[in-house]
């Protein structure tokens, strides 16, 4: 069976703007999102901001009402059988709200295991298991406002295994965490995709999509432009090499002339302290440099490298840009 | 002069930001009537006054909201984090901190005005053509120096760091103590000594003068000291700023204790 | 059934702990009653047929009243506000019975101003505050729990609804203490507001108190009272029943769940 079915789903959100007059707007979150992740799979949503991957898991999660098209989750439709789902399903939206933070972590678990639903006498030593699972046993019992943004983040992944679900999403999970915290996070993921948990997964983190999950959509403006394992998708970039170029205070028009060249596929420039990094995929990849560095000629160049596509760079090509 | 106007133009703007009427009509305008339509009919069903003393007393105590008003504008300013730039401009304080209660007095007069209108059409209360200009006076005269005790309030919110607490304890004394409900003499002593010492109790002696047609001078002592009293505090709300902005230049922090 | 009551007792135990650290709050259940208390004692005192249960009793009630009102709508902003609303929401739990509970634990909370309202008649004021049919009053306080219980029941579906519904709360006071009857009859309001008093549960939770306090009905008419009390509650439960389907509908279609 499947875990997640959605066919052909659009989502518009109308907002008023103006004060004596007012005026609609109508923004187009979802625009006819197929999709489909089988039970026991590990799923990779990825997509700029503003591609639509929250409203796809606020849908999902029976948050959100879809303006047209269907969804089912583990066979339940998501708009008038949302208690069937809600039962099966657990997640986290990454960030630190979701807490109540005069409560201690042991009482906030507590609170939502019986809003779940969990047996009386299961509730204490679950709540125990689960704080073990997530490292935070010691501070169980002290209020929540006290925590860091990594406790607050494990303590709503030990909220959401509370009724043992068999579908979990994670909306960016590992955003904001220390390297360690955020590495400790993905462990836990993976053994509970190993224990045969449904696990959908959105992340700005390729190398996280890379390394985790098993297929991965690209949505972008509302519907998906690409599916596949991360190999699939960077088979995608096989003709492409990068090249990097580090560079001081690049000039605008040197980056326009960069877009010019007929090799180039296409150039992303990101901030990096007092430098910019320029990443320019072409198929040329070594032969590429030199006429590169004629483009940027009044630019103070740094650090020079060429190097195969990545993932990343897969992605780079289906939506043009990094975010 | 331009500074006092230029700070109540953009008080007013910040405080309904929504710029939408409706949250303007029903908590300025539809409160203050439903609390003098309650407690004039208890006053009704007590009897022990007129019912022109509770209509009179509670439109003229509709100046309440005021204090509301400015304490909550000027405690505003220490949460926008705006505070530190206003004290540190060189501009002087004063025409800044009164801008900030002038729209609060056009705001007052006209929730005073829907009150009064209240009481005449729906409780018939008459008051006579002589009595007008002094009622409007004393309208006037209220809200003014009720803006004194909200300069007052929004200084000390800064130490207890709750202006809508504040103001809603204020409201509340004035309502007890300042005869719009209960004549001053028959509060303990205590309690009437407190009423004495706050603004707005003789304007509503004075409004009460003048709806019975009394001639503009009868009440002029009155709102005269009315207006002296709630200069007093806004005098008192200046010099407890100044004190915190010492303090705070001390601690090095200028938004709050 | 069982676990709808855990959960609407999980809430309440929540509420209440949220409800009892808020200067706010405190201030609708102690110092709201206190000055209403002092300012109609004074101000009914001259009756001929004053009896001080009478404002004892209405003081009491607009504490529990004013202390539903802004505990009961700000229980959704609040949450809106801690980023809970969705999660709990999202639960396979009712919400209707989570905010049931939430109801509950602020009308417990609420309680206090009962016993501040006595303390005000008795201590400050040193008036014999006696009540004339104990049962009778005990039973009609308990049924006012369940009056007031099930008009607060109402706010949510308008909270969520309406994300500045807060701004409008200060006009939902005096009304209700007016059109209840908390302190003057409403005999002396206009005379099309009666059918108006005569639909709140609120408004018969008063004349239960009232009547029991001052031993002006027998227990065959206070259980009339309590009949159309109960049948008032009833209504206004299916009423919000239904609203709150409509309104979680409503919020689910447009997305306004969350505090962005």
């Amino acid at each position: 069976m499947n875990a997640i079915e959605l066919h052909d789903i659009h989502r518009i959100f109308r907002t008023t703007t103006g004060t004596i007059r007012r005026h609609r707007k109508d923004v187009v979150a979802l625009d006819g999102l197929s999709l489909e992740v089988p039970e026991g799979e590990l799923f990779g949503l990825l997509g700029p901001n503003g591609a639509g991957k929250t409203t796809t898991i606020k849908i999902l999660t029976t948050l959100l009402i879809p303006t047209s098209g269907t969804g089912m989750v583990l066979g339940f439709d998501v708009v008038r059988e949302a208690k069937h789902i809600r039962k099966r399903i657990g997640f986290v939206f990454g960030g630190e709200r979701g807490l109540y933070y005069r409560l201690s972590g042991a009482d906030n678990l507590r609170y939502f295991a019986e809003l779940y639903g969990v047996a009386p006498r299961e509730i204490g030593p679950r709540v125990v298991e689960l704080l073990g699972l997530v490292g935070l046993t010691d501070r169980a019992d002290e209020r929540v406002e006290g925590y860091s943004r990594g406790m607050k983040q494990r303590l709503h992944l030990a909220r959401t295994l509370l009724h043992r679900p068999r579908v979990l999403f994670l909306d960016e999970p590992t955003i904001g965490l220390d390297p360690i915290g955020a590495r400790e996070l993905r462990k836990i993921v993976t053994d509970l995709h190993a224990e045969g948990t449904t696990i959908v997964l959105t992340t700005h983190y390729l190398f996280e999509a890379d390394a985790m999950c098993q297929r991965i959509g690209v949505i972008d403006h509302g519907h998906l432009v690409a599916l596949g394992t991360p190999s699939e998708l960077k088979s995608n970039v096989t003709d492409l090499g990068v090249v990097e170029l580090e560079v001081f205070g690049v000039d605008p028009a040197a980056i326009e002339r960069l877009r010019g060249l007929d090799f180039v596929d296409s150039v992303v420039v990101e901030q990096r302290d007092l430098r910019q990094l320029v990443r320019v995929q072409t198929q040329l990849a070594e032969q590429a440099v030199a006429p590169l560095l004629a483009a940027l000629r009044g630019s103070q160049i740094g650090r020079v490298a060429v190097r195969e596509a990545t993932l990343e760079d897969a992605y780079v090509r289906l939506v043009g840009r990094v975010e | 002069m331009r500074l006092f106007l230029v700070t109540a133009h953009y008080t007013f703007r910040a405080l309904f930001h929504w710029l939408r009427p409706v949250p303007y009509l029903v908590n300025r305008l539809l409160f203050p009537l439903v609390q003098l339509t309650f407690f004039a009919l208890v006053g009704q069903y007590g009897g022990s006054q007129s019912l022109s003393f509770y209509l009179v007393g509670n439109a003229i105590g509709v100046a309440t909201l005021s204090t509301f008003g400015v304490s909550q504008a000027v405690a505003d300013e220490r949460w926008q984090g705006t505070l530190s730039y206003i004290l540190a401009a060189p501009a002087p304080r004063v025409p800044i901190f009164f801008g900030r209660a002038a729209y609060h007095v056009v705001d007052g007069m006209l929730n005073m005005a829907g009150a009064f209108a209240l009481a005449i059409l729906v409780f018939g209360l008459r008051v006579p053509l002589e009595g007008v200009a002094g009622l409007v006076l004393s309208m006037l005269v209220a809200t003014v120096a009720l803006c004194g005790v909200g300069l007052l309030l929004g200084a000390v919110a800064y130490i207890f760091l709750d202006a809508i607490l504040l103001a809603n304890w204020a409201m509340f004394i004035l309502l007890l103590l300042t005869g719009m409900n209960i004549p001053l003499s028959e509060l303990p002593p205590f309690a009437a000594a407190i009423g004495e010492a706050l603004p707005l109790t003789r304007s509503i002696a004075a409004a009460r003068l003048y709806a019975t047609g009394a001639p503009l001078d009868a009440g002029f002592a009155l709102l005269a000291a009315d207006l002296a009293i709630g200069a007093g505090y806004a005098v008192a709300g200046y010099f407890v700023f100044g004190w915190l902005e010492t303090r705070s230049r001390i601690q090095g922090r200028l938004e709050g204790v | 059934m069982i676990a709808a009551l855990r959960v609407a007792r999980a809430a309440a135990e929540l509420q209440f702990r949220e409800v009892a650290v808020s200067g706010f709050l405190l201030f609708g259940a102690l110092v709201q009653p206190f000055f209403i208390g002092v300012m109609t004692m004074f101000m009914l005192r001259h009756r001929p047929d004053f009896d001080p249960v009478y404002v004892v009793v209405g003081a009491a009630l607009s504490g529990l009243w004013s202390v539903l009102l802004f505990a009961g709508t700000s229980a959704i902003s609040h949450e809106r506000s801690l980023g809970t609303l969705e999660l709990v929401v999202a639960s396979p739990a009712s919400f209707f019975v989570l905010y049931g509970g939430k109801i509950a634990g602020t009308l417990a909370f609420s309680l206090v101003s009962v016993v501040f309202s006595y303390a005000i008649g008795a201590w400050l004021f040193r008036y014999p505050i006696t009540v004339a049919d104990p049962v009778g009053f005990a039973l009609s306080l308990l049924f006012a729990l369940v009056a007031l219980w099930a008009t607060g029941m109402l706010f949510a579906p308008l909270g969520i609804l309406w994300r500045a519904v807060g701004q409008f709360l200060g006009v939902l006071e005096y009304p209700i203490y007016s059109l209840s009857g908390f302190l003057f009859p409403v005999l002396l309001l206009p005379v099309w507001t009666l059918p108006v008093s005569y639909a709140l549960p609120p408004y018969w939770a008063a004349v239960a108190l009232h009547a029991s306090a001052r031993g002006e009905f027998d227990l065959p008419a206070l259980a009339r009272v309590w009949a159309v009390l109960l049948v008032t509650a009833v209504l206004l439960m299916l009423v919000s029943s239904r609203l709150f389907l409509a309104v979680l509908y409503r919020a689910r279609r447009a997305g306004s769940l969350a505090l962005t």
